[in-house]
């Protein structure tokens, strides 16, 4: 088949960058599994947190409200940090870089009636975050992607990637050959990469841990805050009546379909069980995630320096989500050739160059 | 309960308490198919939303290694099932407990089932409701064991066919909240609920199966 650009990788990056890049070409996504967004799309907390990452992610996020708002993708959350009275230092630096403002340990059981009045000593308190409707987000870049005339071929493992005088060619089930190939394979990014000739820019995945309690206490979670412990060592999330809690661990692996580690996330529920009075009980459920990281922890957007026709559009950490609008608008502007509407700092410490020196 | 169009509930009285559904008929051979190539080698498997009952009584007639145990919500249903348990005289086919999916916590009360089956139940509940069921279906499912749901779905966000397209026009006209589910939110889901989804298979007349585990890897 015979496309403009090729992208690998069906979750929210590849999703769309595919969407916004079909406006101008004829753009196929190749996913290797059987539906769309399995690998970290499928496992995500779904927050958008404007001061949440680098400088260059706080400019996506910005970037990216209006196309949350006007879609009504997002839905009020709240997010709070609890501290115990040791954790002074560590807890002043969450409020100096987070923009959270400082509440009572009282106001703070106000939102969320199970902290232990004994153990939380500091609080803050932010009210823009927001939940993301991250199905909604995925299946409308899709039908924009659709719309455009482009597609979604499911069950594409690609093996074999090569570059000749009209193009790439990618050999997944069936054969794809295009000028242009975007690299949106999360996890597998790097590997990718190697495939397809190139020399890997340092794409490391980490795991986090997830667990489903039983609502603690029997409480009505549905409008707490997300909150966290003090340098995001844990945090736990409503989810449709019960609550998500993360150990938030960030522990360097390979790419592969991740799982729950029960060591790190018995030690996480123990940090989380010492700020709140309900028992810990046996979680309904637990699963794990892939968080891709490049070694500055930004985003990876644009030509590579070194093969231009192929593009990167990978190291979306724990940001996939939150900057989907703005980077996939920026990934098509830097493969069209436009003009950027990014700050031109944050656009040079988005681009691949920056990892090529 | 939903309110379902006519479209989504035909069944016939079929002598006694049995009912007859003719959907139930259309599909049956498919999916006892696809499980007999799954299914464990011994084990006891959960029917949930036996419907009719017809499904389950076939199931146990081609898988008589497996202890069969239907359940629905709906006493005209459980009367229908139990009738077709009757009619078969299995000693792996027992009667219908009456269970309502969509509750909260349910699975606590059942030891853990190797295998779990679901079918054409999804498209017909609102995505809250849905949400509920496969998790606490994958809560039910033992270390090892399989879910399996199988139905009509959209794929990508979209519908691929006129007939799911009209269907799905249908079922939400009889009420906004229920309507198909798409595949990606159903791989989430399971996900979410601590499976591994091992695969998702085309079915006859534009159905999916989605198989799912809970192993370690």
């Amino acid at each position: 088949m015979n496309e403009d650009i090729i992208v690998i990788g069906g979750g929210i990056a590849g999703l769309s960058a595919a969407a916004r890049l079909s406006a101008d070409a004829k753009v196929t996504v190749l996913e290797m599994e059987s539906a769309t967004g399995y690998h970290a799309s499928g496992r995500s907390a779904a927050l958008i947190e404007e001061n949440y990452g680098a400088p260059s992610v706080q400019a996506l996020n910005k970037a990216s409200m209006a196309h949350f708002r006007d879609g009504g993708y997002l839905t009020q959350r709240g997010l709070l940090i609890v501290a115990q009275k040791g954790d002074k230092e560590a807890f002043e630096a969450d409020v100096s870089h987070m923009g959270v403002d400082r509440i009572t340990p009282d106001e703070a059981r106000a939102l969320v009636p199970i902290l232990a009045k004994d153990r939380v000593d500091m609080a803050a308190y932010h009210a823009e975050a927001f939940d993301i409707d991250t199905d909604r987000l995925m299946q409308d870049f899709i039908r924009v992607l659709r719309g455009n005339g482009g597609q979604v071929i499911t069950d594409a493992v690609v093996t074999a990637i090569r570059q000749d005088a009209h193009g790439w060619h990618v050999s997944a089930g069936a054969q794809y050959s295009a000028p242009t190939l975007v690299n949106a394979a999360g996890a597998w990014a790097d590997l990718v990469a190697g495939i397809a000739g190139l020399t890997p820019l340092g794409l490391i995945p980490h795991r986090r841990s997830m667990a489903r309690l039983p609502a603690p206490g029997g409480h009505d979670t549905t409008r707490w805050p997300m909150f966290f412990g003090v340098s995001e060592s844990w945090y736990a999330k409503p989810d449709a009546g019960a609550l998500l809690v993360s150990p938030a661990e960030e522990a360097a692996t390979y790419p592969h379909d991740a799982f729950a580690d029960d060591m790190t996330l018995a030690e996480g529920l123990d940090r989380y069980q010492q700020m709140v009075t309900p028992e810990v009980t046996r979680p309904l459920a637990t699963w794990g995630g892939l968080r891709t990281f490049a070694p500055d922890r930004t985003l990876v957007l644009g030509r590579d320096p070194h093969a231009p026709e192929f593009v990167w559009c990978a190291g979306q950490g724990g940001y996939g989500f939150q900057t989907s609008p703005a980077a996939s608008a920026l990934l098509a502007d830097l493969v069209m050739g436009r003009t950027q509407h990014l700050d031109e700092s944050a656009v040079a410490a988005l681009r691949p160059d920056r990892l090529r020196a | 309960m939903s309110k379902l169009p006519p479209s989504a509930s035909i069944a016939e009285a079929a002598g006694g308490a049995k009912l007859h559904a003719p959907s139930a008929a259309r599909n049956g051979p498919a999916i006892v198919a696809l499980i007999q190539q799954i299914a464990p080698a011994r084990g006891r498997a959960l029917e949930i939303a036996s419907g009719t009952g017809q499904h389950v009584a076939e199931l146990a007639c081609a898988l008589p290694q497996i202890d069969w145990h239907p359940s629905e919500i709906d006493p005209l249903r459980i009367a229908s099932v139990d009738a077709y348990v009757a009619e078969a005289g299995l000693a792996n086919l027992h009667s219908a407990q009456q269970l309502d999916a969509t509750r909260d916590g349910w699975s606590a009360a059942h030891r853990p089932y190797d295998l779990v089956h679901l079918s054409n139940l999804l498209h017909l509940i609102p995505e809250p409701a849905a949400k509920a069921v496969i998790t606490e279906a994958a809560s039910a499912v033992a270390d090892n064991g399989l879910l399996v749901l199988y139905g009509p779905f959209k794929r990508g966000g979209a519908l691929t066919s006129q007939g799911d397209t009209t269907f799905d026009a249908e079922l939400r006209a009889a009420d906004p909240a229920i309507g198909y589910k798409d595949d990606a939110w159903v791989t989430r889901v399971l996900t979410q609920a601590g499976l591994t989804l091992i695969a998702i298979r085309e079915m006859p007349a534009n159905n999916l199966a989605f198989i799912a585990s809970r192993r370690r890897p």
